[in-house]
């Protein structure tokens, strides 16, 4: 129980939305985030399958300062096997801080994220460090276990539920549980969710 | 006279029986892979095929972890070439299987 709890845990460093941040070889791809400590807009494109680089807009709700820059993720590893699917990634993104009418900084973070999936179960963890000059520092990770009720044929909408955990050392170490609902239909993905406190969650991703 | 020669010449021509070999035919191929475990993923097999012009349809099956293309007649994607579009959309082959329409 113990070992259950604990990888549990580790699972739960999760990412909210990223579902293949890198994709094939001139995919591009269009992602959105939105959650009560921050949201974010990002456009990459993946020149090869090992890794994608575009930019990114990070607004820190909480804090209230912004970071925009660009960004490079690396598929680190992937795992195929016969029905299921594992990914390690790394990501790095730098760019310029700033807080409304305030001057800009370098700021940027850094983020590990891995993932393990089957057609009914999914694990996702992340675990990002956000650093900015005048804006300090902070830590951030978030876990999720999602089960799909159904496991749709290709061409069908697909539908996920995951139990999400995040703590962010920004807003006072507070772990905050949520509860997400995913739905993709082809090269569509959206969820939307809430958290315990009644925050809301608004992500998607579009792949063209 | 000039005309049956010329005809009997064209008959024993190797040219002549050009027409009579096999025309090259449309194939279904069926691609086994590890990781198909998600369709929104998966799309990236359908973006990778339709940058081939000699592929007419991709269909991928989730449940048996196959992709099935159909290929248009005198297509030139051999097996080095499907395998790498597999792996460039994600994928690890594990075996390839063809048969003709």
């Amino acid at each position: 129980m113990r070992f259950f709890v604990a990888a549990l845990c580790a699972a739960n460093l999760a990412a909210p939305a990223a579902a293949r941040p890198v994709s094939y070889p001139g995919g591009v791809t269009w992602m959105q985030e939105l959650d009560p400590m921050q949201g974010s807009a990002l456009l990459h494109i993946s020149p090869n399958r090992h890794y994608s680089i575009g930019g990114r807009y990070l607004r820190m709700r909480e804090e209230g300062w912004q970071l925009a820059g660009g960004q490079a993720t690396w598929l680190a590893s992937r795992r195929n096997m016969p029905g299921a699917q594992a990914n390690l990634y790394v990501t790095g993104m730098a760019g310029a801080a700033f807080a409304d009418g305030g001057t800009a900084r370098p700021g940027g973070f850094v983020e590990a994220q891995a993932d393990w999936e089957n057609r009914r179960v999914m694990v996702m963890a992340m675990a990002r460090l956000t650093h900015a000059d005048g804006f300090g520092t902070s830590d951030m990770q978030t876990a999720r276990l999602g089960w799909a009720p159904y496991e749709g044929d290709f061409g069908d909408a697909h539908l996920w539920l995951f139990g999400q955990i995040r703590r962010d050392s920004a807003s006072a170490d507070r772990v905050q549980p949520a509860f997400v609902a995913r739905i993709f239909y082809r090269t569509l993905l959206v969820e939307a969710g809430v958290t315990d406190r009644g925050g809301l969650i608004v992500n998607s991703i579009l792949r063209f | 006279m000039r005309i049956i020669l010329i005809a009997a010449l064209l008959g024993l021509s190797p040219l002549a029986a050009a027409p009579l070999a096999a025309a090259p035919t449309p194939e279904m191929v069926t691609v086994k892979v590890n990781g198909l475990v998600c369709d929104f993923c998966a799309r990236s097999i359908e973006a990778m095929m339709k940058k081939r012009a000699d592929v007419a349809g991709v269909h991928v099956d989730l449940d048996k972890g196959e992709v099935h293309v159909k290929l248009k007649a005198n297509a030139t994607l051999d097996d080095p070439a499907l395998k790498k579009l597999m792996v460039d959309s994600g994928y690890s082959v594990t075996g390839i299987e063809r048969k003709p329409l």
